[in-house]
């Protein structure tokens, strides 16, 4: 009998710190922000026109969006852009992030968004549109598909924005260094601002 | 026979109706995470929290069905097999727990639909957790269906909310979409706040559910012991009672001795007696004796029976069966003079006032001699009989204690005065008992006059 009584006042006060701990955690807020690039300056794009697509149909496309817009950059925003849409384009921008809902809302394949992706690089490069390729999904939101699409739109891209949390493993930053392209990483999605504003201008 | 085998019947289709429920509803909201997307989408645009929220709550209850489904399926199938396989509760838990892990895995081999497995792995052990701790009957699901409801519900609040992305919870394109919009919103501080309102009360209260089952089978054991004790006892009485009214037939037996012994007595002397003349005299007599004797055994036979008689016929018959007077007891008797005649069963009447009496001869006394009084009066149609002595009485406390059968303060059967109130009651008589430690003992009872029996029997 004691010890149940004793065992019920333990799991209690156990119970009080962990709620402590949530509420800590709630309140305390880190306003670290950090943009880290490589030491190579970075080239500036023109911000004429951006094409903003995406890589996998995620939510993620249109945070870009909604930042682009908000740093009044000019964007045609075509989550499935194809190369009869890079006309008058001065820019692509990828934002790279598998979805499977994001697919299937669109009734496309994963195989499907591959070609597409490939073949807007492709064609961009032939018409020299510098690609820019975006991850913002962090370490949850990797997984077989994305990686590949990451290796497809981050090999061929002329800038790589990645979040830190994104590239734990360091596998944006090794295809950022095996194909010598400048990348910069960022803390936060709200961090983004600063290295569009820095690429676009 | 038939019952009890359509119960394991009912449990396999309920296993699988809720089985196809956690396999099919993915499948039939389909629509509904389309709209989830959407809603994300529009917040992000909108700068608008309250989507998110909404969103963050429905995938919630979307996350929340097929996990508990598929438990109270295994649940149902369990309920078939566990008695078969004759598993302790622990090992039961252990089993199911794998087996769901096994059904999830087979599942996302077959369909791919959004998957939290963590989120539900902890809802399962958290919900076995405290189910085992109900203690409720296995067969009985009503528990452990609210209790899952609640514990589903509010752990998949941990996929939804960026505080619990360190503990990998939240890996499904739905959980992850609504981390990475309220981070960029920036108010995750929103997201965790409403979150922990929600798990904090559903965990205390799935707490509380089980602690609250648990105590209605605390209590539901304690009153069916006691109510099989009650039982016992009441059996037990009876058996008492019925060895009372033995113990009274026993003595009626013995008072029949006399008038047998009268007619003995008289037919010897009518052998012996040649006079004619008294012939009629002793056959008289005989027939007396045996009108006694018919008397006494139909008054006792027929319980309910009643009959008119006279006090002071009453008050002769109950004097004739006192025990030998005792030199040390004194017994007065005072009767007032013309009382209407009595309306009860003479010979039951007779044997609870001669109970009361003999009480009152062996209780204690302080006294060198012991003084009953017998007194006999009459108030609106009821004859009272008051019955006073000055043993040393009863202490308060016991004397609640006093009409209970059994129940005895000088070592005897504690018998007595609850057959003497039930045969007073029987006859729609009343008593009391009055007592004052140390001073002494009165009891008081009220007996239905000639008049009032009429009246009761014409009704």
């Amino acid at each position: 009998m004691i010890n149940k009584v004793v065992f019920r006042k333990f799991l209690l006060i156990i119970v009080g710190f962990v709620i402590v701990f949530i509420f800590k955690l709630l309140i305390t807020t880190d306003d670290s922000v950090s943009v880290s690039t490589n030491a190579s300056f970075i080239k500036p794009i023109s911000n004429q026109m951006l094409l903003i697509t995406s890589a996998g149909q995620s939510t993620d496309t249109y945070i870009l969006q909604d930042i682009a817009n908000d740093l009044r950059l000019n964007n045609l925003f075509m989550p499935q852009a194809t190369s009869n849409d890079l006309e008058d384009i001065s820019a692509i921008v990828i934002v790279v992030a598998y979805s499977d809902i994001g697919l299937k809302i669109q009734e496309k394949s994963y195989e499907n968004e591959r070609l597409r992706i490939q073949q807007l690089i492709d064609d961009g490069h032939k018409a020299s549109i510098p690609v820019v390729a975006v991850y913002l999904g962090g370490s949850a939101r990797r997984g077989s598909k994305t990686n590949e699409l990451l290796d497809l739109a981050c090999s061929n891209a002329d800038y790589i924005i990645c979040t830190t949390d994104g590239n734990r493993d360091d596998f944006v930053g090794q295809i950022a260094k095996n194909n010598a392209i400048t990348i910069s990483f960022i803390d936060s999605i709200n961090d983004l601002t600063k290295p569009l504003a820095l690429v676009f201008r | 026979m038939q019952k009890l085998n359509s119960l394991p019947q009912k449990n396999l289709i309920f296993s699988l109706l809720f089985l196809l429920i956690s396999i099919l509803f993915p499948i039939a909201t389909e629509s509904t995470t389309f709209d989830i997307i959407v809603k994300i989408r529009f917040a992000i645009h909108s700068g608008d929290s309250g989507g998110l929220i909404v969103a963050a709550m429905i995938s919630c209850i979307l996350f929340t069905v097929p996990s508990m489904s598929l438990y109270l399926s295994l649940e149902y199938l369990g309920s078939i097999f566990k008695d078969k396989l004759k598993l302790t509760d622990f090992k039961y838990n252990i089993l199911l727990f794998i087996i769901f892990v096994l059904v999830r895995w087979v599942l996302t081999q077959f369909y791919t639909v959004p998957q939290e497995p963590l989120s539900s792995f902890l809802g399962l052990a958290v919900t076995l957790i405290l189910v085992y701790f109900s203690k409720y009957e296995q067969k009985a699901m009503m528990p452990k269906f609210i209790i899952a409801f609640q514990v589903f519900f509010f752990v998949q609040w941990l996929n939804v909310m960026p505080l619990f992305s360190i503990f990998n919870f939240g890996t499904s394109d739905i959980s992850i979409s609504i981390k990475i919009a309220s981070i960029y919103l920036e108010n995750t501080s929103v997201v965790n706040s409403i979150g922990v309102s929600f798990i904090i009360p559903f965990l205390l209260s799935s707490i509380m559910t089980s602690m609250n089952f648990r105590l209605n089978i605390q209590n539901s054991k304690i009153i069916e012991e006691n109510y099989q004790r009650t039982l016992a006892l009441e059996v037990m009485q009876n058996k008492i009672m019925d060895n009372r009214i033995y113990q009274e037939i026993n003595t009626l037996a013995h008072d029949l001795k006399t008038p047998l012994a009268t007619i003995r007595g008289l037919t010897s002397l009518l052998a012996l007696n040649k006079d004619l003349n008294k012939l009629e005299s002793y056959a008289n007599r005989v027939d007396q004796a045996v009108v006694k004797m018919t008397d006494m055994i139909s008054s006792f036979l027929y319980g309910t029976s009643r009959e008119s008689i006279e006090v002071n016929s009453l008050i002769d018959y109950i004097r004739a069966q006192l025990p030998v007077e005792n030199e040390n007891i004194n017994f007065f008797t005072e009767v007032d003079p013309n009382l209407p005649n009595l309306y009860v069963n003479k010979v039951r009447i007779a044997r609870a006032l001669v109970n009361i009496i003999e009480n009152a001869i062996l209780a204690p006394h302080t006294q060198t001699v012991k003084e009953i009084k017998l007194k006999v009066t009459c108030i609106d149609d009821n004859i009272l009989i008051d019955i006073s002595d000055n043993g040393i009485g009863i202490v308060e406390e016991e004397l609640e204690n006093i009409w209970l059968i059994g129940y005895s303060s000088k070592n005897t059967t504690g018998l007595g005065l609850p057959f003497a109130k039930q045969t007073i009651l029987e006859n729609d008589g009343l008593i009391s008992l009055y007592s004052q430690f140390g001073i002494g003992t009165r009891v008081m009872i009220s007996l239905p006059t000639q008049n009032k029996g009429v009246t009761y029997d014409e009704k």
